[in-house]
């Protein structure tokens, strides 16, 4: 653990901007509120928007359709931020999944 | 200290969130990846890469995996995966794969593998509910505001 404290003293706050862009953690922030959000409520989701593709910003689902593109296109006409929402497809009926 | 967590409404898989960087490609974005010990190296499937961004027929390197589903295509690249503990920013370079688009892989989660899994002791706890992940180093490290 003190080897990790002294590093981190070391760590310059802008370099992490400069490789990772600013606000880094908000963004970890709100995408897990969304991850957290569809990881406790999929059973719902699955019921609300059954066969659906949904994206999930900031704890809250913000848009629905029947495709992956239509999806990502509602996000960005809303200006909403692909890169930090959750998008999923529910199926309440969907196969179970072996990787 | 990472943490990993169920997710009790899909069956109880454990995740871990993590941000996601191509610089080549101008990608960077938020992915929750499924901890998979039996996955060789980490994987973006195909809703997160193009959720990202990522452009296909721009991706030039090509690689085959095998799985449960059969052989797939994938287009192995360069990238960063960071996690956070709120402390620390912990980065990880890696030899990502991308899994071709496949309406089947549309709907499979991405998985972080032992590319980086195998740099981490985990305590993994179902009954406990908690996944801790003790980092020992990183291939860069940047303290949180």
């Amino acid at each position: 653990m003190a080897g990790r404290k002294v590093a981190l003293e070391k760590l310059s706050k802008q370099g992490m901007r400069e490789h990772l862009g600013g606000d880094a953690i908000g963004r970890f922030r709100r995408f897990g509120k969304s991850a957290e959000f569809v990881g406790s409520n999929a059973r719902k989701l699955a019921a609300q928007y059954n066969r659906a593709w949904v994206g999930v910003h900031n704890g809250a689902v913000v848009v629905h359709g029947d495709t992956l593109e239509d999806v990502i296109a509602q996000l960005r006409a809303k200006k909403i931020d692909p890169n930090e929402t959750l998008v999923e497809f529910v199926d309440k009926d969907g196969p179970r999944i072996i990787l | 200290m990472l943490t990993g967590r169920f997710e009790k409404e899909h069956a109880d898989r454990p995740v871990i969130e993590g941000q996601l960087s191509m610089p080549q490609f101008g990608i960077d974005g938020q992915v929750l990846f499924l901890i998979d010990t039996g996955a060789e190296r980490t994987i973006l499937m195909p809703a997160d890469a193009i959720r990202l961004g990522v452009e296909f027929d721009k991706l030039k390197n090509q690689d085959e995996g095998i799985g449960f589903g059969g052989r797939s295509t994938m287009y192995p690249e360069p990238a960063r995966v960071a996690f956070t503990d709120g402390v620390g920013l912990f980065v990880y370079h890696i030899t990502l794969d991308i899994a071709e688009d496949t309406e089947d892989g549309r709907r499979l989660p991405s998985v972080l593998g032992r590319d980086v899994l195998n740099r981490w002791h985990i305590e993994y706890s179902f009954p406990k509910g908690k996944i801790e992940i003790f980092t020992d180093g990183a291939d860069e490290i940047f303290a949180v505001d």
